[in-house]
């Protein structure tokens, strides 16, 4: 089976290099990083992953408004809000934006996992 | 029932936090005490947005930031830039740590602006320090984390959220 497709935005390196270990041997392959929203929106047309995991707070546009501007372009794009704050308004936030899944920094290997197959309607899957 | 922010609640919130999150992202388990960090120094500092003023600056020495980035990558070899990515993103995490039990102490939402890192000791004059809190780890790691009023004396361009 192909491995699934996950492109990360986050403006820093260090979760870029985190997710790369932590998914190292699973379904999920990274093909895309950007470390900002307006790139991302580009690099989400050109490479149409299977599930994104997307930084809130980062310079120039934050991860919300672009999600908003993929989900705009594609309803169907698969959306993991990631950040170290959990506050319910920002998860409800994200909610209504279109993300499928809120990830809270730090996460261990099967918390990701269980966010990745849960975005991408794999979970539970036989 | 929501609580004031006194800086007692918040030192005791910055303690918390520092003690749970520098373990599981910094693979550095700190005692509290010792003395300031010495010698070649770093700082990530940040500003908070709620109704209570908050502005933490963290100044640490080089073995922590050395081991924290060297934890966080999962590699010896790290390179200057590393060290200040892995600095920021702890700080971050920190940080989102401590706006969320803010908000279960006081019920009131901080956000707080991207961290910024500096070389050397870039922490206010101490006449501005509301509270610092040094820690010591097992591998010469110093780190003191400063709650201050106003800004640091290296963040006059913030980047508001």
């Amino acid at each position: 089976m192909m491995p699934k497709k996950v492109m990360i935005v986050d403006d820093s390196r260090m979760v870029h290099l985190e997710m790369l270990k932590l998914l190292e041997g699973s379904d999920y392959e990274v093909v895309s990083y950007c470390c900002d929203g307006e790139s991302a929106i580009e690099a989400y047309r050109n490479t149409q992953p299977d599930v994104v995991t997307m930084d809130i707070l980062m310079p120039g546009m934050d991860g919300l408004e672009a999600a908003r501007a993929i989900l705009d372009s594609d309803p169907n794009a698969n959306i993991i809000v990631v950040s170290s704050l959990a506050y319910d308004d920002t998860i409800e936030e994200a909610s209504q934006v279109g993300a499928k899944g809120f990830l809270y920094k730090p996460f261990d290997q099967e918390t990701l996992l269980a966010a990745l197959d849960k975005a991408t309607g794999t979970a539970g899957a036989v | 029932m929501a609580a004031p922010l006194t800086q007692e609640v918040l030192q005791s919130v910055v303690d918390h936090a520092m003690r749970d999150v520098m373990p599981r992202v910094g693979g550095i388990t700190l005692l509290r005490g010792g003395s300031p960090p010495m010698g070649e120094l770093y700082t990530v500092h940040t500003a908070f947005d709620g109704e209570t003023p908050v502005n933490l600056s963290l100044c640490a020495n080089a073995a922590a930031f050395t081991h924290l980035t060297q934890h966080m990558m999962g590699q010896e070899q790290i390179a200057p830039a590393d060290l200040e990515d892995a600095a920021k993103e702890f700080f971050n995490v920190l940080c989102g740590h401590v706006a969320v039990e803010l908000f279960h102490v006081t019920k009131v939402s901080y956000r707080f602006r991207i961290p910024r890192f500096s070389g050397g000791r870039q922490l206010p004059r101490e006449q501005e320090w509301q509270f610092a809190l040094n820690y010591s780890g097992d591998k010469d790691e110093r780190i003191q984390i400063v709650q201050h009023t106003g800004a640091s004396s290296d963040a006059r361009n913030k980047t508001e959220i």
